[in-house]
Formats: C-alpha cells, structure tokens, sequence
C-alpha cells in the first residue's frame, strides 16, 4: 500500500509541469479534412506551425462539410456549444447574424489592418459590427474549353449575346454550348451564383433591402430571358440543363461535353486536373453591353467565432494567423484565391503558376463587390429553380416566371416558422 | 428508452405547435401549422408524391427480393458468390448510390444515353424530365433495396419443412401453387415486418432524392420527407418542418396498422 501511494506520487509530481503548461485547445470547423490533397497539406502545415509558435494553443481541425455546416452551426449555437473558429460560405452570413450562431469579432480585433484587403472592410460588417474575416475569395468567371472553340471557329464571346450567337454555333447532341444548371439539388449553387450575377450585371439585384423579391425587376426579367434565349432562340444549350448541377457542369467542362459554362474560379485548377489540362481557360463573365466588364459579387469562405466560444482569445489569435501574409501565400499555392491586399506582392505571384489568380485578384479589384445575402436565400434559391424550369421545360414566359418567383418567395417568407 | 424513443417526438409535437425563428420558439399558434399544411396544394402534392415513391418502390422491391430469395433458396452453383454480388447496391450509401446514377443517367455523357443513342433512340432527358424523373427515382431505389428484403426472405425460407413441397407435388400442385398455399402462408410474418420496414424506410428517405433531383424537377420529386428536410435545413422553418414530420409520423403507424391486419387474415390464401 506504502509503495502504491509512492508511486501515485510520483506520477502526480511528473504530470504537474504538462499539467501547469495544458494549451488551450481551440475546434476549428473546417470544409476540408487533413489529407494528402494540396489544400489539406497546405492546412496540415498550417496548423502546426501556428501550434509551434503558439505552444499554448491547440487546434483540433473538425470537418465541417458545405451542405451541413450552416445547419450544425445554429443548431450548435441554440445548444450553447459552438465551436471556438468556424469556416463559413459569405452567402450565409446574414443567416448567422440573424441566428445568433456568431458573434461580433470588434472586442479581440485589436490593431488589424483594415485596409490591406482586396475588398473593403465594411463587406463582411452587419449592423455596425465586423463578424468575420475573409479566407478566400472566388467569383463566377466564364471556363470555356478553347480546343472546342477553335474547333468551331467561334470566338470567346464578352456578350451574352455573343455567347447566345458561338454556343449557338457549337451547341450538338454531343456537346451542350453553354452549360449552366437549374437543378434544385445542391441547393441549386450554381443557380444561385449565376442568377447573382447576372442580376448585378443587369445593373439590379433580385431583393431589395429588407430581403424582399422585388416586383416587375428588369434586372431579374433580363436573367430569366436569358434562359429562356440559351434553350431557345439561341439553341446554346439543351432542357438537360434543367438536372444540372454545379458537380454536373464541371463534369461536362472536364470531358469536353460542354463547351463554356459560368463555374467559381475556385474549379479553375482542379477542372483543369481533371482532364480538361490545358485546354481549360477562363474569361471575365459576359456583360449585357459590349466593351463594359461585368460586375461580379464575389464570393468565398470567411472565418468567424462561434457564439459560444470559451476561448475567444485564442480563436482570434488562430484567426489573425490564418490571415497572415505566410498562411495566405500557402493557401494560394493550395489553389484558393487569397484576400489581402499584401500578399500578392510575394515573389510566387510572379510566377507563371500563379497567373490565373494574379488576373482574378485584379479583376476583383476592378470589378468586384461584395454581396448581401438575406436569411431565406437558400430558400430563393429553389423557387428561381422550380420557375426557370418551368421556363426550359414549358415554355412559360419569362415575365410571368419572374412575377411568380416574387409571390412565392415572399409569401414563404411572411408565413409563419 | 422510453426517453431516447420518445422524447424527440414529444419535442416535434411540442414545436409544431409553435411559431419559431431559428429553432427558438417565439408564439404559441396552436395547430395553425398543421392547418396550413393540409389547405396546401404544395404539401398535397409532396403527399401524393410520396405515396407514389413509396408504394411504387414497395410494389417493385418486395416482389423482386422475393424472386431472387426463391432462386437462391435452391440448390445452385456458386450460391455465395450470387449472393454476395446481389447484395452490393445495399451495402452502398444513398449519396454514392444517387452520384452513381447521376453520372450514369447524364442526359450529356452519361453511358445510359450513349447506349441508347447507339441503338436508335432518340434524346433522353431522364432526370430533366418531370415525368420521368420519379419513375427512375423508383426504379434507382429499387435496384438499391432489393437486396434487403432478398436476405429476409431467404432467411424465412429456409423455416419452410422441405416435406411439405414433396407432399404437395405429389398431391399434383404446381410449383405457383406451391408458393402461394405453402410458401407465402409459411412466411407471412416475415412478409409483413419486411413490408412495415421498407415502407418506412422509403418514406421517410430524404438523400437519395435530394441528392439526385433535389425534389426537382418541377417539385415532381418533392417528398414529404424531402419537404421536412428543405423546411429544416435550407428555410430554417422548423415549427412546419416538426409538422410535417408529425404527418409522416401518423402516416407511418396507418401504414402499419394497415399491414398488420391485411397479412394477418388467415383468408389472403
């Protein structure tokens, strides 16, 4: 019994320093898991180093895939048990605020640079206070396949009436001109982000402040004609495009089964490994008047704190890292677009491997803005995918898809949670 | 167990009857939910929809895991190996299953289209199309679930007295009528709690569906359950999504009640 306590001491003295130095662990919800793949041992890296000069900190990194992680974080955060760093999609944003999952990032924000961004400050600030941080930014560019292109004679066309006029001239059973996707599934992503833009590109958007449809909206009456002309008039694209979805077209772009297509610049690189090589190029997103660019929102992932956080210090500690010069330069070299302002000076971005994101970066720069995504935007989403449909598939007029997407979304939207 | 069982239908019960703003409850409105819902032509259709997945899977699934269960329950070659190759599509997940057949379904690249281009026929929409895209949700369902019942049924089969064939075949019965005065009769337990289970599963299945057709398109493919779903998770409309998981829910026990009397009468043989 003398010896059991002995050693029970013994034990105890020896944990006591581990015990007296225990970090602090953080949980970090991540959209990709540590793996192999460049961007996963971009983060493994990432995180050790932040752990090695920060050994008072400790970083669980949890998966928090795309489809649930708005879902996981509000149910957490009705719970009380958020996690410490979320990674979450700009578009929901609004959602979190609205759902009280996140809270303001201003108390811990200390000296931040808050001019050293592509996009302003104020783009990820709701209500007067800042709640994320920007990791990455993407937007919606035309991809095209240039060997079916110069194959067909037809030039990259800047205009969607050019576009309607070269996909026209490609457009065959074996290979859509112009793919874009109206499936609800996915929670028609790909729908969404074009429907966007093309709204911004119009000069317009589809809500108005309040997160209300906007009735009679000439803007959203130009997107919907456009569909209506792709299928139709044109004979750009086919009623397939009524199943696609964003995993859909980046497939067609890969195997040459279609032609162009709008797709986040973030698929650039990985379209581009998955057979299209380098017969894959990109282009500014078309624009309703010859010689003036299209507007883009951009879009991307941001890091916020989690509501409940019991280490908000840390978290902000971990976030700062994130936004680094260093981490953002290796999430460039990951293939994801950085957003601060600085980075691009490093020497990489001289290279030739990173040309395509030194043109996006300017083309944000240029072109850019950021966009305001109400609470119900998902829900937008499936009601624009249901009447777009009923544009491709019964020949309804685009008006009258439009004004129905208006009664039906605010309708949802007065009715009773 | 009580609690684990039933505590989170009490919770739906409970929040269905409220108005709510991202899962807090926010106004007591009685069965204001409920009576929205059944003046809905978008949630009678959802109904009509899932009543056709479900009982248009069941009707295709009992009967083939019935057939392949009588195939393996005879002395074959290589039984095992049948077996365990038919059992496959059970063993993927809904996702794997719905990106399989997405791919394989592409109106564009898919292999189905270029087989069919190949032999003649004309350009399939398949899932783009409204009026096909729940009979291949159907049949894509089918081809993953059969194996379920398959392995139940065979199962039940083997409790079967071999004696009782040989005494009928030389009664002069058919192999037809064996199967319907000895084999169904002997089985129907296994029948029924097969039919209770499948029934359930396919009404209450959300993935493979909005993995596919995302209840697209024209909201043909719009299940109850994917409804709950959608309200849940893309609307946060939680109180309409607790009522109409609470409908399922009452569905679901009709359902049963439903088979437990009709395969209990001695008078079905």
């Amino acid at each position: 019994m003398k010896l059991i306590r002995i050693a029970a001491c013994a034990v105890a003295l020896a944990c006591m320093p581990q015990l007296a130095a225990a970090a602090t662990e953080i949980v970090f919800w991540n959209n990709f898991k540590v793996d192999k793949s460049p961007r996963g041992q971009a983060l493994t890296d990432i995180v050790a180093k932040f752990e090695a000069n920060n050994p008072d900190i400790k970083v669980r990194v949890e998966v928090a895939p795309f489809a649930t992680v708005d879902a996981n974080l509000i149910q957490g955060a009705a719970a009380g048990n958020t996690p410490d760093v979320v990674k979450i999609y700009n578009v929901a944003l609004s959602l979190h605020v609205a759902a009280g999952s996140i809270q303001p990032l201003d108390p811990y924000l200390g000296k931040m640079d808050k001019t050293d961004w592509l996009l302003p400050w104020d783009t990820t600030v709701f209500d007067g206070k800042k709640y994320a941080l920007p990791y990455e930014y993407r937007f919606f560019a035309l991809q095209y396949r240039k060997d079916i292109l110069d194959k067909a004679g037809v030039q990259v066309p800047t205009t969607w009436d050019e576009v309607c006029t070269a996909a026209g001239k490609i457009n065959s059973p074996q290979v859509m001109g112009y793919g874009f996707g109206l499936s609800q599934a996915q929670a028609a992503s790909i729908l969404l982000e074009w429907a966007d833009d093309m709204a911004l590109a119009a000069g317009g958007s589809w809500l108005d402040a309040k997160g209300r449809a906007i009735p009679n909206n000439p803007a959203g009456l130009k997107f919907m004609q456009t569909v209506a002309d792709l299928v139709g008039k044109c004979k750009a694209s086919s009623q397939a495009v009524v199943g696609y979805t964003y995993e859909a077209v980046h497939q067609g772009l890969a195997g040459g089964t279609i032609a162009m297509a709008g797709m986040g610049t973030h698929r650039y690189e990985a379209l581009r490994a998955a057979g299209a090589k380098d017969n894959l190029r990109w282009a500014p997103p078309p624009s309703f008047e010859k010689g003036k660019p299209a507007p883009v929102h951009v879009l991307g992932w941001n890091l916020v704190m989690g509501k409940h956080t019991k280490h908000p210090q840390e978290a902000m500690r971990f976030m700062e890292y994130m936004m680094s010069p260093e981490v953002q330069v290796a999430v460039a070299r990951a293939g994801e677009m950085p957003t601060r302002k600085s980075t691009y000076d490093d020497a990489w971005f001289k290279t030739p491997e990173a040309g395509a994101m030194r043109d996006w970066a300017q083309y944000i720069a240029r072109n850019g803005k950021a966009g305001q995504y109400p609470a119900g935007w998902l829900g937008f989403g499936q009601i624009l995918a249901s009447e777009t449909q009923a544009i491709v598939l019964k020949g309804l007029a685009p008006a009258q898809a439009l004004a129905n997407v208006v009664e039906r979304y605010n309708k949802a939207q007065a009715e009773g949670k | 167990m009580g609690l684990i069982a039933f505590y989170p239908v009490y919770y739906a019960v409970d929040i269905s009857l409220y108005q709510t703003q991202f899962l807090k409850k926010t106004a007591f409105v009685g069965l204001a939910q409920y009576t929205r819902l059944l003046t809905s032509p978008d949630f009678l259709r959802a109904l009509g929809t899932s009543l056709v997945y479900a009982l248009g899977s069941l009707a295709l699934t009992l009967p083939l895991g019935m057939g392949f269960a009588l195939l393996l329950n005879r002395p074959i070659r290589f039984k095992a190996a049948f077996r365990t190759i038919l059992i496959i599509p059970w063993t993927l997940s809904q996702t794997v299953v719905g990106l399989l057949w997405l791919w394989l379904l592409n109106p564009s690249y898919g292999p189905i289209k270029y087989v069919l281009d190949e032999a003649g026929f004309g350009q399939f929409l398949f899932l783009s199309s409204p009026d096909w895209a729940l009979p291949i949700l159907v049949l894509v369902n089918t081809w993953m679930t059969f194996p379920l019942p398959m392995i139940l049924f065979q199962a039940a089969l083997q409790t079967v007295p071999q004696d009782l064939y040989d005494s009928a075949k030389i009664d002069g019965c058919t192999a037809w009528a064996g199967f319907w005065r000895i084999t169904l009769p002997f089985i129907q337990n296994s029948v029924m709690a097969t039919a209770i289970m499948t029934t359930l599963h396919f009404f209450n299945m959300v993935t493979l569906i909005y993995v596919m057709t995302g209840g697209g398109p024209l909201e043909t493919t719009q299940t109850l359950s994917v409804r709950v779903f959608l309200d849940a998770f893309a609307n946060f409309k939680v109180a309409s999504a607790a009522a109409v998981g609470i409908v399922i829910f009452l569905l679901n026990i009709v359902f049963s009640l439903f088979y437990i009397r009709v395969l209990r009468r001695g008078d079905l043989y």
